[in-house]
């Protein structure tokens, strides 16, 4: 297939709309990764992320004619990554049974020297200990760098309740961090 | 009484400073007074070493790979025929000079029919004496925002928010705004009572955002209520003004 892979992705949409359906896969293959990785660390199962990352690609598709490029193209799609995935946690009622299921590891194994994957892991189950919510506004801003404006489209709120949701997010895994022994300092009071 | 920076102006706003240095969204007096707090106090020194790492582990997180046919499957599961919506222009489009007609009436005359400038009324008495003339408007947020009526005769009205531009000008459906913002600035904008466009999806608590183009951007404003804009460059607000619309 041949195709612009240097158009800007309000060019794509454009392309779409008028009417060129193989141009939807510029986006998908652009985008994919990214989706993936987010859907994957909010649902922590490979299985039920992919097929989250691929309902929200078809949604994105279907409502291709709502979407208003002054908003960034991946903050549109990210937008309904978490709404998907929160829809798919509340959805299987996992949060109470992720955090009981998280909190076994003991002091003495997380004290432990850990290789570099290990603490990938941990990192990873110390989100799960995060609200759905919080996790994922942590997650786009760190894993994803997106900027505050665009968290607050994502989220549907102003910068400062972004600001504000961040700081106690932060914080609080933070906490969670020191208390897993993955932050040794804990400088945070 | 404690030394500590941390005692004398609360712990949250000290953690909120590290946290946006983390981010790396302070402004520069910002830097400055966390500087001097950080060389006195070296629990505020871990705190943000804290931060630190927390962000470099997040940033240090697996990527993993969806499957290799996933945009095939992708692609084989989309519905067919275009998306809906298609025959639906973009809203992000090039300065389209206005040729809609101009209401009648003494304010659309003066100002335009739909820009009340509250600030404005007072000025009135001007106008038989100069063609152009300047406003104080009553800058919601800022207190100290200006505004300028460029010609009497052609009922536009220009709105500066630093380097940004709002022009506003009366046509048939409501009031057409034409933003001109500089390149490298996003200038937000957010309503409140009911002021909505067809271009954009304004409300309150989602502000729209116009990436820095060289192109202008156009929108026509019906219903009433305030427009606030505000311009950001590098995440840091520079300017806001607001305009009142009825």
């Amino acid at each position: 297939m041949k195709r612009r892979t240097d158009a800007t992705d309000a060019e794509i949409v454009q392309e779409c709309l008028a009417g060129d359906r193989d141009a939807f896969g510029v986006l998908v293959d652009r985008h994919k990764s990214v989706i993936f990785n987010v859907a994957l660390q909010m649902l922590k199962d490979r299985s039920d992320a992919e097929d989250a990352a691929q309902c929200v690609f078809i949604r994105a598709y279907e409502r291709l004619g709502s979407y208003k490029p002054q908003h960034k193209f991946f903050s549109w799609i990210y937008r309904m990554t978490v709404n998907e995935s929160l829809n798919r946690i509340r959805g299987r009622r996992e949060t109470t049974e992720l955090h009981e299921s998280m909190l076994v590891s003991s002091p003495e194994t997380t004290s432990r020297a850990m290789v570099e994957a290990e603490l990938e892991d941990r990192m990873g189950e110390a989100l799960m200990e995060l609200v759905p919510e919080d996790r994922a506004l942590i997650l786009l801003r760190h894993y994803e760098e997106m900027p505050y404006r665009d968290l607050g489209f994502v989220f549907d709120v102003p910068i400062q309740t972004v600001k504000s949701r961040l700081f106690t997010a932060r914080r609080r895994l933070c906490e969670i961090c020191r208390r897993r022994g993955i932050m040794p300092t804990g400088g945070i009071a | 009484m404690s030394n500590s920076p941390r005692a004398e102006t609360g712990a949250d706003r000290w953690d909120a400073l590290l946290q946006q240095a983390v981010d790396g969204t302070l402004s520069t007096a910002e830097k400055g007074e966390l500087s001097q707090a950080l060389s006195r106090d070296p629990g505020l020194q871990a705190q943000l070493e804290d931060y630190r790492k927390l962000s470099n582990m997040m940033g240090a997180l697996p990527v993993e790979e969806p499957s290799a046919d996933f945009t095939n499957r992708v692609m084989a599961a989309l519905p067919a025929g275009s998306p809906a919506g298609a025959a639906r222009a973009p809203s992000r489009a090039p300065d389209r000079a206005s040729s809609s007609p101009r209401r009648t009436g003494l304010l659309s005359g003066l100002f335009g029919p739909r820009v009340r400038l509250a600030y404005a009324f007072s000025a009135i008495a001007m106008i038989a004496v100069a063609g152009v003339f300047v406003f104080q408007i009553a800058g919601i947020e800022t207190g100290a925002a200006t505004g300028t009526i460029v010609s009497r005769e052609s009922g536009i009205v220009d709105l500066p928010i630093g380097d940004a531009v709002l022009n506003f000008r009366p046509v048939e459906s409501g009031e057409q705004v034409v933003a001109h913002v500089p390149v490298g600035s996003i200038l937000s904008l957010t309503v409140s009572g009911d002021l909505d466009s067809d271009e954009f999806d304004l409300r309150a608590s989602s502000p729209v955002d116009l990436e820095g183009s060289e192109n202008a951007y156009t929108l026509v404003l019906t219903g009433s209520g305030t427009l606030t804009a505000t311009l950001w460059t590098n995440e840091m607000e520079v300017a806001s003004e607001s305009i009142e619309l009825e």
